[in-house]
């Protein structure tokens, strides 16, 4: 396991540093990491397990563990890694950015696999997470162009904001099950899905398999995202990311399969997104935005099948999965070759190409056969599965019409692809064009073949890849094995009426595209993101403007305003003080603090600047009363000599500027209403201190050791220029810098009128 | 009434009156609205410390610690730093305003924000 991960991400960085040398190579040679990958994959045994503490202080383990679902996934992603990679340097070939796709391609297939191996709920995220940055990188690869690095964009803003519900998740699931590891939480399920917070986790792990898988309503992304090169488009939306989510949906059915929300949110939207996709599907007339499409509503069927959560139907989704892969992949990398041979994806300009690309009509037709569902091809054995799953159970037939929906489009899409670009007739002949080149060619034939292959294997399909994966998601046995032929059935029955009306919805493509044109003023997924895009950026912009008007008054308010509502809001939630006596005030303290008020009144209220002035300083005179009353010395000489300078400084200043023209303030009121609440919550703060019992053991040590240790009597002296001398040698920086730059001031001259 | 909650309520009335000020146009106000602040934190250290009168923390001789029931040194090493560095932010902050006022002409802040966009 760690082995392919390591292989992964060493020859990523390999591939990034050695381009140079590298792209010398011819396709074969640098697809051998790869293949590397591979080997170690298979090589991986069931119940392999690795755990390192990576913060072990916050319970976070670098958990990894090879389960029959792990397995099968990580076989998927590294198989189909092999001929992407193999493709991509074909279709690349000659280009000098050939190594940086391979390195990307790399760095996500390793994410993909560290996804698939995850055990530990927060190994599985960071995976998951590594994988929406690199799918950002592939899709925006052709960086000079604008709509690619908008599509990156979206795609990452989508996704990523689902990552960041489903860490929230993942989070609150690990909290209500007290551990973070799968198997674990699998365990102590019945426990977990009767937490009343229980519906929070499910939404918002929903809302990342969601958003990851294209699931309606943020489908919208996928199709966007095709503005990615072929391969990548190949590889991350047909067999690996966007199953991400369906994979961690089926993952977490043992743990959340019975929670409230899960079974009806998949299946009603797996069921949007089926009819979604696949109506959208045959309103397009580029190849790849068709086959964007598709893959959507295949997506919905995958999320309706592990929703409904039966074992025939987690065993229909795990054998759709498979078969999906295969030919999703092949059909994709086979659109790249038409593409990159004819010069277009347009369907109404493509035609008779078999006659040009045998190679490739041979590959197309095998994948679209088996996408159509024809018997004894794999996709033909998924979805009798898949209806059959969904028959058993009274409560769950009607999702036969979703599935049959999923069935007709699918089907028509297979007809366009298979037959259309290859049979069909088209006004240009395609006389110049030949077959692409073999590196890109052993990719959709091997998918393709294995679509039928793997259905005549069907012991070792079942046996080695479906059951450990099934067993691994729940822990009924399936009723209803793979196989190449079910009988003459109500099912099958199902399938030829799919296969009729694909005929005929197929043969009316070129009119539902006219239609798509006249639709598309409805507004689309992608609208609505830019519109709330949009809003986000003009509602900060408004927000700014409104909050940072640039007056210092304001700022102030909303300072003061943000520091007094803990101790404000206390105090109007609990409005009682506590009390706990005190001492009696003495008649001759009474003087000082009846001043000290007086004066600070006088000054807020007074017109005349000097007055308050003065009143600043019976301020100051009566603190140091108060501090000379309660054995602080030391405090009330410094704060008399502090004052008096304060007094004169003001003075000084005051006199040199001009008075201030008097003038109306509108906002007086609304201020002293303000000062007077803040006032009333320092007061109730400052007398609930009192009321708690204080306890210094740092001032208790102080006071004994003053004398053994510092050699001073005067503890206060002794902590400012001992214990603390640190702090007092920063409090004459503090002067210092104040007195320079006072003297800095005044010695800069100043042209009157004029900006310095 | 006990001699807390009278200084209690000190502190309150010298935290209002100084945001208050803070909040007026001139700049002048708004400077002995921060000397009042200032003061009133300083207050606030001292009042949450256990207020004891008459014994200031100095041993005497003979002695190795002042009596128990001197006054928290602590608080006071913490006010006395406070004081002065408000006297230091004070001091810097009246000669920036004589500076700003000699060269922008008026000690209205509203004007003075005007000036600064203009």
């Amino acid at each position: 396991m760690l082995a392919a991960l390591g292989i992964c991400f060493l020859s990523a960085l390999g591939l990034a540093l050695g381009r140079r040398w590298c792209s010398r190579l011819s396709p074969w040679w640098v697809s051998i990491p790869s293949l590397l990958v591979f080997g170690a994959v298979l090589g991986v045994p069931q119940g392999a397990a690795f755990r390192w503490p990576w913060l072990p202080e916050l319970g976070v383990e670098f958990g990894l563990r090879a389960d029959g679902l792990g397995r099968l996934f990580a076989l998927l992603i590294a198989g189909i890694g092999v001929l992407i990679q193999v493709y991509a340097a074909g279709y690349f070939q000659g280009k000098a950015s050939r190594e940086r796709l391979l390195a990307l391609l790399l760095l996500f297939e390793g994410a993909m696999l560290g996804l698939a191996y995850s055990e530990h709920l927060l190994t599985l995220f960071a995976f998951w997470e590594l994988t929406s940055v690199a799918s950002f990188l592939l899709i925006g690869f052709d960086h000079g162009q604008e709509k690619a690095r908008k599509s990156a964009l979206q795609a990452l803003t989508v996704t990523s904001a689902g990552g960041l519900a489903l860490f929230a998740g993942l989070l609150l699931l690990g909290w209500i099950g007290g551990t973070y590891e799968l198997t674990a939480l699998a365990r102590d399920s019945g426990e977990i899905v009767s937490h009343p917070a229980i519906g929070w986790a499910v939404a918002l792990i929903l809302l990342g398999c969601l958003t990851k898988s294209a699931q309606f309503p943020f489908h919208f992304w996928l199709p966007g995202a095709m503005a990615a090169p072929t391969p990548v488009s190949a590889y991350l939306h047909s067999a690996t990311m966007v199953k991400a989510g369906v994979f961690l949906a089926a993952r977490l059915t043992p743990v959340l399969g019975e929670a409230p929300l899960w079974t009806p949110a998949l299946v009603v939207l797996g069921s949007a997104t089926v009819v979604a996709g696949g109506v959208a599907a045959l309103l397009q007339s580029d190849l790849k935005l068709v086959l964007a499409y598709s893959t959507v509503h295949a997506l919905g069927a995958l999320m309706v099948l592990v929703g409904v959560g039966t074992p025939n139907a987690l065993h229909a989704a795990i054998a759709l999965m498979c078969s999906h892969a295969l030919y999703k992949g092949a059909l994709f990398t086979i659109v790249g070759c038409v593409d990159k041979q004819a010069g277009t994806r347009a369907l109404s300009e493509l035609g008779g190409l078999a006659r040009r690309m045998p190679w490739s009509a041979a590959a197309a037709g095998l994948a679209s056969l088996s996408l159509i569902g024809g018997v004894a091809f794999a996709g033909f054995t998924s979805k009798e599965l898949a209806f059959k799953s969904v028959l058993e159970q009274p409560q769950t037939q009607g999702l036969v019409a979703v599935l049959l929906v999923a069935a007709l489009s699918g089907g028509a899409v297979a007809l366009l692809l298979g037959y259309e670009v290859f049979w069909g007739r088209a006004e240009r002949l395609f006389e110049d064009v030949r077959e692409a080149p073999p590196p890109m060619l052993v990719g959709p034939l091997i998918l393709s073949v294995a679509g039928v292959a793997l259905p005549l294997a069907s012991g070792f399909w079942e046996n080695s890849l479906i059951q450990p994966a099934l067993r691994s998601v729940t822990s009924a046995p399936s009723s209803k094995p793979v196989q190449l032929w079910y009988g003459f059935d109500l099912v099958l029955g199902l399938s030829v009426l799919s296969w009729l009306s694909a005929w005929a919805v197929y043969r009316r493509h070129e009119a539902l595209v006219r239609l798509g044109r006249a639709l598309s003023f409805l507004p689309s997924g992608t609208q609505v993101y830019e519109l709330f895009w949009k809003g986000t950026l003009g509602g900060a912009d408004l927000l700014t403007r409104r909050w940072q008007n640039g007056r210092l008054r304001w700022y102030a308010v909303v300072t003061v305003a943000s520091v007094m509502a803990a101790p404000g809001l206390q105090f109007s939630w609990a409005p009682g003080l506590p009390s706990a006596g005190g001492t009696a005030v003495r008649a001759f303290e009474a003087l000082p603090v009846v001043s000290v008020v007086a004066a600070a009144l006088y000054a807020a209220a007074t017109r005349t600047t000097f007055a308050a002035v003065a009143a600043l300083g019976v301020v100051g005179w009566g603190l140091a009363a108060i501090y000379v009353d309660f054995g602080a010395p030391d405090l009330a000489l410094t704060q008399l000599v502090v004052e008096a300078l304060t007094v004169v400084l003001f003075v000084f200043v005051v006199q040199r500027i001009p008075s201030a023209k008097p003038h109306r303030d509108p906002w007086r009121l609304a201020h002293a209403v303000f000062a007077t609440l803040v006032g009333l919550a320092v007061a109730g703060l400052a007398y609930a201190v009192t009321q708690t019992t204080p306890h210094s053991k740092i001032s208790d040590w102080h006071a004994a050791n003053s004398l053994a240790e510092g050699f001073g009597r005067n503890v206060v002296n002794v902590i400012l220029v001992d214990f603390r001398a640190l702090d007092t040698l920063g409090e004459i920086a503090v002067l210092a810098v104040a007195a320079i730059g006072v003297v800095a001031m005044y010695r800069t001259k100043v042209r009157k009128g004029v900006e310095p | 009434m006990t001699i807390e909650a009278l200084l209690a309520v000190t502190v309150g009335v010298l935290f209002g009156a100084g945001v208050y000020l803070l909040l007026r146009r001139t700049v002048v106000r708004l400077l002995i609205g921060l000397a009042l602040v200032g003061n009133a934190a300083n207050l606030l250290i001292f009042v949450a410390a256990s207020l004891r009168r008459g014994v200031p923390p100095i041993a005497s001789v003979g002695e190795t610690a002042p009596p128990a029931s001197a006054a928290d040194p602590l608080a006071q090493a913490l006010i006395l730093t406070a004081i002065v560095i408000s006297f230091g932010v004070l001091g810097f902050a009246l000669a920036l305003t004589d500076k700003t006022v000699q060269s922008a002409g008026s000690t209205d802040l509203d004007d003075l924000v005007e000036e600064d966009s203009s």
